[in-house]
């Protein structure tokens, strides 16, 4: 969990970070438990956030694909990322280089 | 360059151009993992409209020039807004045959609406962050329209449906396919889509985007993302906007949990 451990960094440029799975309440809450996961997490049961970002099913596993989105203070999304595979996502430094 | 790194590449170009080409990932990344056009069969002879002869017959299925022009040109306009070279118009080609595939195999199911079309665009235009108007300027740019667009999402969004339901039976859709790439008749016409190529209006690139520039623009911005409110993991409820009013927020989406 890369971005856990840079969750301060994170905090220090002003942004917030939230997770979300297509799970269940039960998986995500394990999962964040088991991996310490100090950001809130969320399940997207349904996939319907999932849908609207237009990362559902990608990989065709009906899960959502990795994903980045940075969203600014003004809802737009200032930047983001799609990963082409399950391991295929950028570094939290990656992420924080690309922050306001 | 590296076969496993040009592969993820290709990936994860599909994956960006989004729209027509980004639901087919899988089909596509499927069929280029396994070495890419079908074989070639002697041309057998087959009914043809003198006005859409076929490039491509699937199991009897002709697959018409019109529409395979028409969906080259949408890879191409999808692509280019999404900043990504576009498929060469045989991977295209591949796209249709496998959708076909699909779409001869599943059972039967009440075509998309026109709403869940739009909801569908509406999502698509999200994740790309373009307007409405911007898609339809870069469709024009090379002899499209809107509704022809709105058919190729249409005929996407049942093919997804198919695929869906091929996975309820209880087969990975990879094994299904794989399988069913054997199994089928496919004939490529290979001489009529050299001329379809050729007759293709030269090198149509779609129109840049407008980039973001604080100079006034008669174009409306990219949507905004879309809100939501999810429980949390703690039970607390997560409303996106609301985290917003004290600062960024980096959304990540997992693909696996547990």
């Amino acid at each position: 969990m890369e971005l856990r451990d840079h969750y301060r960094e994170f905090r220090a440029k002003g942004a917030q970070l939230a997770a979300l799975a297509v799970a269940s309440p039960d998986a995500v809450r394990q999962t964040k438990q088991a991996l310490g996961i100090p950001y809130p997490m969320m399940a997207d049961t349904d996939h319907q956030v999932s849908e609207a970002y237009g990362v559902y099913n990608l990989l065709g596993d009906g899960y959502a694909a990795p994903a980045i989105f940075i969203i600014g203070t003004d809802g737009q999304i200032l930047w983001q990322y799609v990963g082409g595979g399950p391991r295929d996502r950028p570094t939290a430094q990656e992420i924080l280089d690309q922050l306001p | 360059m590296h076969e496993r790194a040009r592969e993820r590449r290709r990936w994860i170009e599909i994956v960006l151009a989004g729209g027509g080409a980004a639901l087919f990932l899988l089909l596509v990344v499927l069929l280029l993992s396994r070495g890419g056009l079908a074989p070639t069969l002697p041309p057998t002879p087959v009914p043809t409209s003198p006005a859409d002869p076929p490039v491509a017959m699937v199991n009897g299925q002709p697959i018409g020039v019109n529409l395979w022009a028409e969906a080259v040109l949408i890879d191409q306009v999808m692509s280019g807004l999404a900043g990504v070279p576009a498929p060469s118009p045989e991977e295209t080609l591949e796209q249709l045959v496998n959708q076909v595939l699909v779409l001869q195999a599943a059972p039967s199911t009440d075509p998309p609406s026109d709403q869940e079309v739009e909801a569908y665009i509406a999502a698509l235009e999200a994740g790309w962050g373009v307007s409405d108007e911007q898609v339809v300027q870069a469709l024009e740019a090379v002899g499209l329209d809107r509704e022809t667009w709105k058919r190729a999402v249409t005929r996407l969004l049942a093919v997804q449906r198919g695929q869906e339901a091929l996975v309820a039976e209880g087969t990975p859709i990879d094994e299904w396919l794989a399988r069913e790439r054997e199994r089928a008749e496919i004939v490529i016409y290979r001489e009529r889509m050299a001329q379809a190529v050729a007759a293709l209006s030269p090198s149509p690139s779609p129109s840049p985007l407008p980039s973001p520039s604080p100079s006034p623009s008669p174009l409306p911005g990219p949507p905004p993302a879309p809100d939501f409110t999810l429980e949390e993991a703690d039970g607390e409820l997560f409303t996106l906007y609301n985290y917003l009013a004290e600062g960024p927020v980096v959304l990540v989406f997992f693909q696996r949990c547990g």
